[in-house]
């Protein structure tokens, strides 16, 4: 039996004013009804709370309550933590929107303009494909590379592509935008409609059923979030990556021809487990790989600490972020694992961060890339 | 009570003696501390404050009996019954930060912690020494030592020779409200070898703090009974038609001193309106016990069987088992399914459950008629006493039915004391039943006069 519960809240953790009642769920709960009873003004000490959260949803796990209706979120039984705070950001957006934090303000002008949040050109979003690989814009798989990969850590969509080509699946690729989950997760939600449109056009003129992403984040957006902005008109199956890799494992489409010696475990992302529930997929496509010892590292799915990487932390407190992304590293290094795997562009980016800034000796892979290497 | 010092110049006072980083006094960041878990509102305080220490309490208690600044200590802020500043120009003294296991003392079979130490988190790190604590609540991850201790703490645990923390506390320290350092127990005694005994000299002064809500002064340490491992743990629930048949069985099985450890009962009619996919229900006892080795543990799980089976359905033990499982979750998992709640927790004596479940089913009825609110109630096993929680739902996004709620909160309060049930884990919320107490409300006035003369420590708290 295990005894006693850790803290979750990578807040309450690493928040150097964490674990103050103010920085908690209840904390913002109180500020959500002060602001809708009209009793409290938007100032930047309320945006600093507010905003002091990656949105990773351990409150909600740890205490969830059945709950009627607040802040607007209907069509729920229970109160959604995340969401609550979603639609807090939103209001905050919309009341004020001249006191968001300046870096958030700048994602949006630059998916304004470029269609991603780091301001590249957006005709470079498939700079990253090798010349002589040729993937068609229209066919019923659609590989959504979303945004990080493809501008940031583009090790993961390569991979993809050659896992991929390797079990004889050829995805189409389409012109994608910015799927948009970076503006609903800090309350940006007027240009979010015009993304969703463009995505759902692109994704219709390409003939898609299946829609594949390697980035979490795009998967909970796709997933759970276009359904509900959409109202119905939404009808593709949408796979993260590692659901995909495990039926073409489990049929027999994708074979190992090397092998992975050593320990290793995994970071369950945020957006993919807690949010979406896909918490066996990575793990089962994990264990497959020859050689491997798999390990958990506790607490682990639905109770998993956050890397720190989401909910539009990372772009306002960064040094919050890799404190928290630090934690999992050390987690990670004292369970004595050679690799430490996760299945998020988000994740990889911040627990590189955390690696290098604790010089902690460990390897650290989107699962996809430590599957193209034994492929 | 007057306030002599401008809010700024308190607010520097205040960070002289903590360090600005234990400061808070931005508006967003107050409202929280002026509310527990339950529907009452407090005053928003003026800054809270998070002492590291002793001395550093000790400053904070004599600079507010300076200023005449009222004090309100606060831990987990998890309490359900009004645990809220209740008048103007407050501080908040929050005791999270001070959470050490100062000592894990074996030979006295005993641990000492500082206040703000959450269930979950001591759990964790007695058991890396083979040990565990006594009594803790139903929220363990967020409920603190402390706050427990101080509001007469019941829960998991409790059963035919525990009744609640206060039974498993040896002795404490308290910062009294004029400054002065008190210990309890055996340590009161500097050169005594720990805390090992708590009835040492003269009265029991340990349980004047027991209870006391804040009013008394701040309790900086807490020294707790500690016990081994249980051997063995069993589990087993049953069904009774009759609410009479269910509180028999309880009764008996106290009286047959079985090893209980949990003793939950879910009367038919709250388990209809909780689980209504599942109705009609009958009223459901779980028993979680506990014994040395797995022999002692089949011999009284046979007893247990024996006894509590005999007017009602042996349901295996699955439900109990699941919820001791969850028994940090199980507020959150069930507690709030119809609704925010408006919480009356009270003890009824352990022979008389169906006489009081009954009346308490008369009042739920009569609320729902008048107010069309919902109230349902749980029960369990404190030695002598049944403690039972008494919970009127309501929707918090409908005004009307807030308000409401709030009015039947305080009815059914009312009626309740009146019926001669007995409140506990009063805070703000009983303080305007206390007169009914007479003499002994006296007294406890008289006490808080003596120790706080001022009355900087929670005035309105247990309406002192």
């Amino acid at each position: 039996m295990d005894h006693g519960i850790e803290r979750i809240c990578p807040i309450y953790e690493y928040h150097p004013r964490g674990s103050w009642d103010s920085f908690t769920a209840r904390g913002r709960l109180a500020i959500a009804q002060a602001l809708l009873e009209g009793s409290i003004d938007i100032t930047s000490d309320l945006i600093e709370i507010v905003y002091a959260c990656t949105l990773c949803g351990a409150c909600h796990e740890i205490c969830v309550i059945h709950f009627p209706v607040v802040m607007g979120v209907s069509k729920i039984d229970e109160l959604d933590q995340v969401k609550v705070f979603e639609a807090l950001r939103a209001e905050i957006f919309k009341r004020k929107p001249d006191l968001l934090l300046e870096p958030h303000k700048q994602i949006t002008y630059r998916i304004r303009a470029h269609h991603n949040p780091y301001g590249e050109p957006h005709d470079k979003r498939f700079a990253w494909l090798d010349i002589d690989i040729y993937l068609p814009s229209r066919g019923e798989i659609v590989y959504f590379v979303g945004c990080t990969s493809p501008y940031r850590n583009s090790e993961i969509c390569k991979s993809t592509i050659k896992i991929l080509s390797k079990a004889g699946v050829t995805p189409a690729i389409i012109d994608e935008w910015c799927c948009g989950s970076i503006l609903l997760r800090t309350g940006q939600w007027d240009y979010v409609n015009d993304l969703v449109k463009h995505n759902l056009e692109e994704l219709k003129k390409a003939g898609a059923k299946k829609i594949v992403t390697t980035c979490a984040g795009c998967y909970r957006t796709l997933k759970l979030d276009y359904p509900e902005l959409l109202e119905g008109k939404w009808d593709f199956e949408v796979l993260h990556v590692t659901e995909l890799l495990k039926d073409l494992i489990d049929n027999g489409k994708l074979v190992f021809q090397g092998k992975f010696e050593g320990k290793v475990t995994y970071h369950d992302p945020c957006h993919l487990g807690r949010h979406a529930g896909v918490f066996d997929a990575p793990r089962d496509v994990i264990r497959s790989i020859p050689g491997i010892e798999f390990i958990e590292m506790k607490p682990t799915r639905q109770y998993a600490m956050c890397c720190g990487g989401g909910g539009g932390l990372k772009s306002v407190f960064n040094e919050i972020a890799v404190k928290i992304g630090v934690n999992i590293v050390k987690k990670a290094k004292d369970i004595g694992v050679k690799a430490l795997l996760s299945a998020c562009p988000f994740c990889k980016r911040n627990l590189t961060d955390a690696i290098r800034k604790s010089s902690i000796d460990l390897e650290l892979y989107d699962i996809t890339e430590l599957i193209a290497k034994v492929i | 009570m007057t306030l002599s010092m401008p809010i700024n110049e308190k607010i520097k006072a205040l960070r002289d003696i903590v360090g600005p980083e234990n400061v808070m006094d931005s508006l967003p960041a107050l409202l929280i501390y002026a509310r527990d878990a339950s529907p009452m509102r407090g005053k928003i305080p003026i800054a809270v404050v998070r002492p590291g220490s002793i001395e550093e309490v000790q400053e904070i208690v004599r600079w507010a009996n300076e200023t005449k600044t009222p004090l309100y200590p606060r831990s987990g802020g998890t309490s359900l019954w009004g645990a809220v500043p209740l008048v103007d120009g407050s501080v908040v003294v929050d005791m999270t930060r001070m959470k050490r296991v100062i000592e894990i003392n074996e030979k006295n079979l005993c641990c000492i912690v500082e206040p703000g130490i959450t269930f979950g988190e001591l759990e964790a790190i007695l058991a890396r020494h083979g040990f565990r604590f006594l009594v803790s609540p139903e929220n363990g991850i967020g409920g603190t030592v402390g706050g427990n201790f101080i509001s007469h703490g019941t829960g998991w645990g409790c059963g035919p020779y525990i009744s609640n923390q206060g039974d498993c506390v040896l002795g404490c320290k308290v910062v009294l409200p004029t400054g002065e350092v008190v210990t309890t127990g055996t340590m009161a005694n500097p050169k005594a070898h720990g805390h090992f005994y708590r009835y040492a000299f003269a009265n029991d002064l340990t349980g004047l703090f027991c209870g006391s809500e804040g009013t008394l002064g701040i309790v900086v340490e807490l020294a707790l009974k500690i016990e081994e491992m249980p051997g063995a743990m069993g589990f087993a629930a049953f069904g009774y038609d009759d609410i009479e048949d269910a509180g028999e069985a309880i009764y008996r099985v106290r009286r047959a001193r079985i090893p209980t450890i949990y003793a939950y009962l879910s009367p038919s009619w709250t388990m209809n309106m909780l689980f209504p996919e599942k109705a009609p229900w009958q009223h459901v006892v779980k028993f979680v016990i506990e014994a040395n080795t797995k022999e002692i543990l089949d011999i009284e799980l046979n007893r247990l069987i024996e006894i509590a089976g005999r007017k009602g359905t042996y349901l295996g033990a699955e439900l109990a088992e699941e919820t001791w499982r969850e028994r940090y979750r199980w507020v959150g998992l069930f507690g709030y399914k119809l609704g925010m709640r408006a919480v009356l927790p009270v003890h009824i004596p352990i022979g008389e459950i169906a006489v009081y479940f009954k009346k308490i089913e008369e009042i739920a009825s009569e609320v729902k008629e008048k107010y069309g609110l919902r109230v349902g109630a749980g029960s369990f096993m404190c030695d002598r006493s049944m403690v039972v929680v008494v919970v009127t739902y309501f929707d918090p996004s409908n005004m009307r039915e807030a308000e409401n709620a709030l009015r039947a909160w305080n009815e059914i309060k009312s009626r309740i004391i009146d019926l001669g049930i007995c409140p506990y884990r009063m805070g703000g919320l009983w303080a305007d039943q206390m007169h009914k107490l007479g003499t002994y409300y006296e007294l406890l006035k008289k006490l808080k006069k003596a120790l706080d003369p001022n009355n900087i420590m929670a005035p309105g708290i247990l309406g002192l």
